[in-house]
């Protein structure tokens, strides 16, 4: 190998390592934030997936808002879909600090435990829970995953002939390498497309220089340009609103029945209030929101948006390939199963690196970190993800500050993943992994006796027995090591 | 409806990607034990990338052209993947 394709693979092998330690646990928890509402419904048990008509959704909305809102300017509707039961009601002052409520069929709320639901995995993916921060740590991260894929393509001599090359039964490493080569060329366009949109998406977080110059720096200056806002000014005098179903259904005049995700009234109770109603994206490929205005008390429409500029779709077709919401639950499937490929892809590439040191018998503080580290961002992970589900349903339901218990269970389940693995090496791997498939045997269990098992749950039960099922047979793998 | 376009873009996209591994000198020793002549090599890979495009169709059909082809091109590990589990699980594999 001459001096260029040496310095390739060693940033290739260095560069994916060493990001492999966030990248694998970022593509695990992007995989679980394509089920974002149905774990959070795994993770509310209180809530009945009883289908509720839309237009009966509005009705109980309304009279709760009533009931609770009446003082609060802000009004949210969120209509059940196939994906989210109940009707979400919030009301308050401010757009970021209302409170919330889930409404049952009979329209009373649900009494809930307090849990960041699925999100969690959505704010983990993209921010590690860091905020501003954190969105730069992943923006350079995926960066150098591009750079990771683009050298891994120019060190892969043989891609076209070793194509679908696959030899399970040669010795360990090159069996790890088939692995490693044939997920990572069979996902490419996978993997391209989602990094490389990931990335856009970051981008204003550390390329700010347009929005600056263009927008005198206000953050909110590109998204004012692209929605079209229909506000108005409180007239300060009373006034009935129409019943909130004939706004849905004018909305649905427009954008057709069933199509309507939410509603918001602004300014409720005044002469001058609003009815927004935004339409579903999940049959668009670019992530935009259609959405319509009413006067909330004589019912004209005041204004509408349905088509967008040319860069609003440009940038939110990208935002779309990545967040998935369109083409329902055969598309979902297919990029869960992607991520999660992705993430394998990773791992049999760490233990190709981690192999050829341990074949050198390079048995020294770094050999042992690297060895550590790389187990805890694979299988620790795992363990984290499932001791966060399993947290959910074992913390008492009235625990004060519930949410925050079970991101420590996550955290905690991950460092002590990580110690396990600085201190019994490369043995861990084994014991992790089993322990990970049988306790994501055991969910459905636990699903079961703490209150689940609804038809939703137990599909995510059905997902999490597969899991483990293949993290067992993956387990054989890990033998101690004769070739 | 769309579980139906699904299940057979996935099935034609797994014969064409087995077409086109059978196109293959080495998988074609593996498959028939002998190398391919060169008509049957054309074939076979022109089959193979017939099958991926027809794959298209249903994809098509099920999801309009932009959300449609970002499946297929989805569906399309699965297929390398199931053909390569296929080729090691067979009699010959190294």
């Amino acid at each position: 190998m001459n001096a260029l394709g040496k310095a390739w693979l060693g940033l290739h092998a260095w560069g994916g390592m060493l990001f492999s330690w966030l990248l694998v646990p970022i593509f695990v928890a992007g995989s679980l934030a394509v089920f974002e509402p149905e774990i959070g419904h795994w993770m509310r048990p209180e809530i009945d997936v009883a289908p509720i008509a839309p237009s009966l959704a509005a009705d109980l909305a309304e009279r709760r808002l009533h009931e609770v809102g009446e003082a609060a300017p802000l009004w949210r509707v969120r209509l059940p879909t196939p994906r989210e039961a109940g009707v979400g009601v919030s009301w308050g002052a401010q757009p970021r600090q209302l409170t919330e409520e889930v409404l049952a069929a009979d329209g009373r709320p649900v009494p809930l435990r307090a849990t960041h639901g699925g999100h969690f995995f959505t704010d983990f993916h993209a921010e590690l829970m860091l905020g501003k921060s954190g969105r730069w740590i992943v923006g350079v991260i995926g960066i150098v995953m591009l750079a990771a894929i683009v050298s891994g393509i120019f060190i892969h001599h043989r891609i076209l002939r070793d194509f679908f090359t696959f030899r399970p039964r040669a010795n360990r490493r090159r069996a790890w390498l088939d692995a490693h080569n044939l997920i990572g060329v069979a996902t490419l366009p996978f993997l391209l497309l989602i990094t490389y949109s990931g990335v856009m998406i970051l981008a204003d977080t550390f390329m700010p220089a347009a929005t600056q110059a263009l927008y005198d720096g206000k953050p909110g200056g590109p998204r004012a340009d692209a929605v079209k806002a229909f506000s108005r000014k409180a007239s300060g005098e009373p006034a009935a609103m129409l019943p909130l179903r004939e706004h849905l259904a004018a909305a649905e005049r427009i954008f057709g029945p069933g199509k309507v995700t939410s509603l918001t009234v602004r300014l409720a109770g005044d002469r001058h209030a609003l009815v927004q109603a935004h339409r579903t994206v999940d049959d668009r490929l670019g992530a935009v929101a259609d959405h319509v205005t009413f006067d909330a008390v004589t019912g004209a429409l005041l204004g509408q948006q349905l088509s967008w500029n040319p860069m609003t779709y440009a940038y939110r077709a990208q935002v779309g390939l990545h967040v998935a919401h369109f083409g329902g639950p055969v598309v979902r499937w297919v990029y869960f199963v992607s991520g999660l490929l992705g993430a394998a892809m990773m791992a049999a590439g760490t233990l190709v690196f981690l192999r050829k040191r341990r074949q050198r018998h390079d048995t020294g503080a770094v050999s042992r970190v690297l060895e550590g580290c790389g187990c805890a961002s694979v299988a620790g992970i795992l363990l984290a993800c499932l001791a966060y589900l399993g947290s959910n349903r074992l913390l008492p339901a009235g625990l004060p500050s519930r949410d925050a218990w079970e991101v420590a269970a996550f955290f905690a389940a991950w460092v002590l993943a990580l110690g396990h693995a600085l201190w019994r090496g490369f043995p861990a791997w084994r014991g992790q992994l089993l322990l990970a498939g049988w306790l994501a045997l055991l969910l459905p269990v636990l699903d079961l006796t703490t209150g689940g098992g609804d038809a939703w749950r137990l599909a995510l039960d059905a997902t999490a027995v597969v899991c483990g099922g293949l993290l067992l047979a993956a387990t054989r793998f890990f033998r101690k090591e004769s070739s | 409806m769309n579980a139906l376009y699904a299940t057979l873009a996935f099935l034609l996209i797994v014969a064409g990607m087995a077409a086109l591994a059978i196109g293959m000198a080495q998988h074609h020793r593996q498959v028939f034990g002998r190398p391919p002549g060169v008509v049957q090599r054309a074939a076979w890979r022109g089959a193979g990338w017939l099958l991926l495009a027809l794959a298209l169709a249903p994809c098509w059909l099920g999801w309009g052209a932009s959300m449609g082809s970002v499946l297929w091109v989805g569906l399309l590990a699965g297929g390398v993947l199931v053909v390569a589990g296929a080729l090691a699980a067979g009699p010959k594999a190294g």
